[in-house]
């Protein structure tokens, strides 16, 4: 009786381990090639009166190729035009060796209403990823486009999109000798639906996004004068934080929102202050006979990275948040000036002058190494998408300042749409709050 | 013979002689009757010389006279070779005679010789026989002797016996007196032994019970263990029959598996190669991700359907992983039916580096 039960047991441990052999065959896939996934934006259909007042398809289109990781299709290329999951036949796309397929159409429901909807296919499986119907206003239809594209975004690689944020920046415009005209504005993440929140006909210079995106710290010489401001984006609304005689510049926020780091050379050089915002205490942080500017926070609110040329040239260097000794932390170039936190706190983006060429370079915090991800050759003001995917920064093209964009590693460059006059001091805003 | 001759060389000679002359003689044919006489003797040479009558006649007288001599003298002579013609065939008949006495002589001696063997034979004979009596009167003597001993060993033993019944009975008589006088306390002895033996009978009994018990155990269980390991033999033989049964099928279905697996294998390298190919991993993925994708194919190598067992921790990765095995689909199937049911189901493993 024993024995046959031992002889069952091992006989099902035969069976077991049979299918385990043949669960066990792996075929060892290495190598492949880095690049952008293919997928296939359709253009979305219009259900309305005249003419689809934004071509949302194209903007995610854009949205997704501006990201370095997505490979959208050529229009000429599409084989179908399909606009719900009913229309789509899933061979059509394999042929075209596409991964997804998004199509959708926009609806209008009212005078100045639509309804956006949208599906996102795994095209050799036939299924769909996600599908959503999205309300929206007239003015808000890219907007929603750029939503999607986060949803896409979210959905394809796991990590957030940074699609549907908004960047600040400063024009500057000569009319004439007498007459130039500097403005701040904020735009969408693609430079799009630009607003000018600040005119003025003396210099703005270092906007700084609050960490809830209400707010821009920036400084501007309208009294002639250096002065630290901060503005409420949306209402307009200011104030004066730091009007120091001497240089009042570079403001930065902490993480919390609670502080705001700035430059001042009230004291003689110029040195980073930590000024709380509830209580207005002003803190010195370096002193150092040395210019030290520039600073941004680790995302952990501990420490903060500035400029300093104590060593000679323009470095970056690291000092505790109360104080301390600070650490250098670049050694490649003679220029390394202007530094960006990434959001996880791996990496600091700066100005990496060499041979008389600056370009954006990365710095991995974790190996030591420094990588150019810019062309060139007068890039300036990095600054990190708050997912940490892009990088915008300030390009010299054709004689005048523009905005670009430059995916992590540098794989994926592109200039964004053009704005009036010349582009500096960019700055990407953080996640919007849902 | 040579003897003979060596004996008598003369008469050979002359034997010999006459032969020869009798040979002559037939040879010149002569007429041996007496007109032929004249080259028988030493005649002399005739001598032609002319004479007077006188003379002539005196030399015929003369001749006449000297023919009559000579006639003589042939026949002297003849008589005398007839002589010794006689001589010579007596000298023969003699030695023939001689020769035969001689054999006659020789055959009587071997008849002697004969007699005397035979006679020596009948001696031994009769020697064997003398001594055959004298062995048999010689056992017969012992034989009597024997018996005689015997004889007197039995006398010896019956006087023996005499002497030792007389010695018993007188040492019975002792000893009754002597047993009468222990026969009491012997016989309450042999109560007490009788109790005992009884006791020691019963006791024996039982350990004979115990013994014969054990006995009977230990056989059953020798027999027991003997059947035990027969049956282990069977079982040994009919698992070791099995076991080369099974080594056989085993060898064959490595065999055959052997094919199989070649063919897959190169099928793997054809799969691995179109998949590698068709896969496109996202821009800026950290070192160090893998993860495993269970495949399922139909015959004609497309994917039925491709999941993520074993995640990376980064969708896109992982995404990109399963994209590259439906990009690569169809995938390269083998036609053999077992090579095929192995490539069913399968898992890619994804790693960047090698």
């Amino acid at each position: 009786m024993r024995l046959a039960f031992y002889a069952c047991l091992l006989m099902t441990g035969l069976l077991l381990g049979s299918r385990g052999a043949d669960a066990a065959l792996t075929i060892q896939i290495t190598g492949g090639t880095e690049g952008a996934q293919p997928i296939a934006v359709v253009p979305f259909g219009w259900a309305g009166p005249g003419k689809l007042p934004t071509d949302v398809g194209k903007v995610v289109a854009d949205d997704l190729r501006r990201s370095g990781r997505f490979a959208p299709l050529a229009d000429k290329d599409l084989v179908a035009h399909p606009h719900t999951g009913d229309e789509v036949n899933f061979q059509n796309w394999r042929v075209l060796r596409v991964d997804n397929l998004v199509v959708g159409k926009v609806q209008a429901t009212g005078p100045d209403s639509y309804n956006v909807q949208f599906q996102l296919f795994d095209v050799f499986q036939g299924r769909q990823i996600i599908g959503y119907s999205i309300p929206a206003n007239g003015s808000d239809l890219r907007g929603v486009a750029h939503h999607i594209s986060d949803l896409i975004y979210k959905s394809l690689t796991g990590e957030r999109g940074a699609f549907n944020t908004r960047i600040a920046y400063v024009t500057t415009d000569r009319k004439s000798k007498n007459d130039t005209v500097y403005e701040l504005q904020v735009a969408d993440s693609d430079g799009f639906h630009p607003q000018t929140i600040l005119r003025s006909s003396q210099p703005i210079m270092s906007p700084a996004w609050s960490p809830d995106g209400k707010q821009l710290a920036y400084v501007s010489f309208e009294h002639h004068r250096s002065q630290i401001f901060i503005q409420n984006v949306a209402s307009g609304a200011r104030h004066v934080v730091a009007s120091y005689p001497g240089i009042d510049g570079a403001p930065a926020w902490s993480p919390d929102g609670k502080r705001l780091a700035m430059t001042l050379s009230k004291d003689g050089s110029p040195d980073i202050y930590i000024l709380d915002l509830s209580t207005g205490h002003l803190r010195r942080l370096t002193d150092d006979p040395s210019i030290d500017t520039e600073a941004a926070w680790m995302p952990d609110g501990k420490s903060l990275v500035f400029t300093s040329d104590r060593g000679g040239g323009p470095q970056i260097y690291q000092i505790s948040a109360d104080g301390g000794q600070a650490k250098r932390l670049t050694f490649d170039g003679n220029y390394n000036a202007g530094a960006s936190v990434s959001p996880d706190g791996s990496d600091i983006a700066m100005v990496h002058g060499s041979g008389g060429s600056y370009q954006i370079a990365v710095l991995d915090l974790k190996t030591g190494l420094l990588q150019t991800v810019s062309k060139g050759p007068l890039d300036e003001s990095p600054s990190f998408a708050p997912n940490g995917s892009m990088i915008l920064y300030a390009a010299e093209h054709g004689n005048r300042g523009v905005l670009a964009t430059v995916s992590e590693g540098g794989r994926a460059g592109q200039r964004l749409v053009a704005q009036q006059g010349d582009v500096s001091e960019p700055a990407w805003g953080p996640f919007r709050t849902q | 013979m040579w003897q003979v001759l060596r004996e008598h060389p003369r008469s050979l000679l002359y034997a010999l002689l006459v032969h020869l002359v009798l040979l002559a003689l037939l040879v010149v044919g002569v007429d041996w009757r007496p007109k032929a006489s004249a080259t028988a003797g030493q005649a002399a040479p005739v001598q032609a010389v002319v004479v007077d009558q006188a003379k002539v006649d005196a030399e015929m007288r003369q001749l006449k006279r000297a023919q009559s001599e000579k006639q003589t003298q042939a026949e002297e002579r003849l008589k005398k070779l007839h002589a010794q013609a006689e001589k010579a065939r007596q000298d023969r008949l003699r030695e023939q005679r001689r020769l035969a006495e001689l054999e006659h002589k020789r055959q009587q001696q071997a008849e002697q010789q004969k007699q005397a063997a035979e006679q020596a034979a009948a001696k031994l004979k009769a020697q064997q026989a003398a001594e055959a009596a004298r062995l048999k009167k010689l056992k017969d003597d012992q034989a009597a002797l024997e018996a005689k001993n015997k004889a007197e060993q039995q006398r010896l033993a019956k006087l023996e016996a005499q002497r030792k019944a007389a010695e018993e009975a007188k040492r019975k008589a002792a000893a009754e007196a002597k047993r009468k006088a222990e026969q009491e306390a012997k016989r309450k002895a042999e109560a007490e032994a009788k109790r005992k033996a009884a006791e020691e009978a019963k006791r024996k009994a039982a350990a004979e019970a115990k013994r014969k018990a054990e006995a009977e155990a230990k056989r059953k269980a020798a027999e027991e263990a003997r059947r035990k390991a027969r049956e282990e033999a069977q079982r040994k033989a009919e698992a070791a029959l099995q076991q080369q049964l099974a080594a056989e099928q085993k060898r064959l279905a490595a065999q055959h598996q052997q094919a199989v697996q070649s063919e897959v294998n190169q099928y793997i390298a054809a799969i691995r190669q179109k998949v590698r190919r068709n896969w496109i991993r996202p821009p800026g993925t950290p070192d160090g991700l893998s993860c495993v994708v269970s495949v399922s194919l139909i015959p004609g190598g497309d994917v039925a359907d491709a999941t993520i067992v074993k995640s990376s921790g980064n969708p896109g990765f992982d995404r990109s992983a399963v994209a590259a095995v439906y990009r690569a689909a169809p995938l390269p199937m083998p036609s053999d039916p077992d090579a095929m049911n192995q490539m069913r189901n399968f898992n890619f493993e994804f790693t960047p580096e090698s």
